[in-house]
């Protein structure tokens, strides 16, 4: 190799310097971005897909809560809701509802709080129509609130 | 290729984000001098570059022979490049004035390095694909000639052998062009040129 050779080897490699070097680092970047890019939509991502369960598990929790507390009621409500396999279901014929308020006057609360007593009895009646025994069936559901009423 | 490469190859077809990290790191060099041989620009060689690496680092799983994963990079490169310089033919566009030469310089100075790196970019354009890519990868990446064999699929034999007439090319096309004996970037370059 002469004295020419090492001139174009030196021309050459100055020149690939200049203008290859100064793009050196740029695919790592646009690489790492476009991970990041990835990972940035990942996360909510994850963070839906939590949310979504949480919200199934809360519901499930709720209607079983729901379920456990409100059974024995359910038995009652059945009456109207007559599953589809009975031929003649039973035929709701009326719903009333009659409520009394009545004033106790003053009563004593834990002995030395004075508070006015009301009682309210509720009588709720449902009636339904048996077409197969051709009866009238009715339900009486009577319930009391005391409320109580104090000033300070 | 050596066995870290292998292994940070392995690790990267598991979605290690790290290793291809890492890969990028020790081949972005390659890929640019490939993309620049191919492209003759560095600007789109440079694009070509990053777009390489990512349509590799997305197909990566389907490369069967992590060995060979330069050979296959560098297929990539030079693929994007050549479709990049299709692209550039059916939609010609003006390149903007290269940013290289600094503000403070001599204006002779500049123009002279300006039409320098035209005349040995025309020059390297000269050669044909294969003795380019040898070139840019030995003048650049300073790789041994089994390395460049590797890389473009060619005996170490026949890589020196592209080498030396692809000098000889260059100095027939170059002329008496001379590199200064001091830095370019000092600013006493071309003048005796002009």
């Amino acid at each position: 190799m002469n004295d020419t050779d090492n001139k174009i080897d030196i021309l050459i490699s100055r020149h690939l310097g200049k203008q290859l070097d100064r793009h050196v680092g740029r695919a790592q970047r646009a690489f790492l971005a476009e991970v990041s890019q990835k990972r940035a939509w990942s996360i909510p991502r994850y963070w839906a897909a939590a949310a979504v369960l949480l919200i199934a598990a809360t519901l499930a929790g709720v209607f079983a809560l729901k379920n456990l507390f409100t059974a024995p009621t359910r038995d009652e409500t059945q009456i109207v809701g007559v599953p589809k396999s009975q031929p003649q279901p039973l035929m709701p014929i009326a719903q009333t509802v009659s409520w009394q308020t009545m004033d106790d006057g003053t009563v004593m609360m834990n002995g030395d709080v004075p508070v006015r007593q009301l009682r309210r009895q509720v009588v709720e009646r449902i009636k339904w129509y048996d077409p197969e025994r051709k009866t009238t069936v009715e339900l009486h559901r009577p319930q009391e609130q005391v409320m109580l009423i104090g000033y300070w | 290729m050596d066995e870290a490469v292998e292994h940070l190859v392995r690790q990267a077809q598991r979605g290690d984000a790290r290793a291809f990290s890492a890969l990028i790191a020790r081949y972005e060099r390659s890929v640019l001098a490939v993309a620049y041989s191919a492209a003759g620009d560095s600007d789109r060689a440079a694009d070509a570059a990053q777009e390489a690496f990512l349509r590799a680092w997305r197909k990566l799983e389907t490369l069967k022979e992590p060995q060979c994963f330069g050979n296959w990079l560098l297929g990539i490169a030079r693929n994007v490049a050549l479709d990049a310089g299709r692209k550039l033919r059916r939609q010609p566009t003006e390149p903007l004035a290269d940013q290289q030469v600094p503000i403070a310089a001599d204006p002779l100075v500049g123009m002279h390095q300006r039409e320098q790196s035209d005349r040995i970019a025309a020059a390297l354009q000269q050669l044909d694909d294969l003795s380019r890519s040898a070139v840019v990868l030995r003048y650049y990446e300073n790789l041994s000639s089994r390395e460049i064999g590797q890389l473009i699929g060619l005996s170490p034999a026949a890589v020196d052998m592209r080498l030396m007439r692809a000098r000889q090319q260059l100095k027939e096309f170059l002329g008496d062009d001379q590199p200064p004996s001091n830095s370019s970037d000092k600013g006493s370059v071309g003048v005796r040129m002009l």
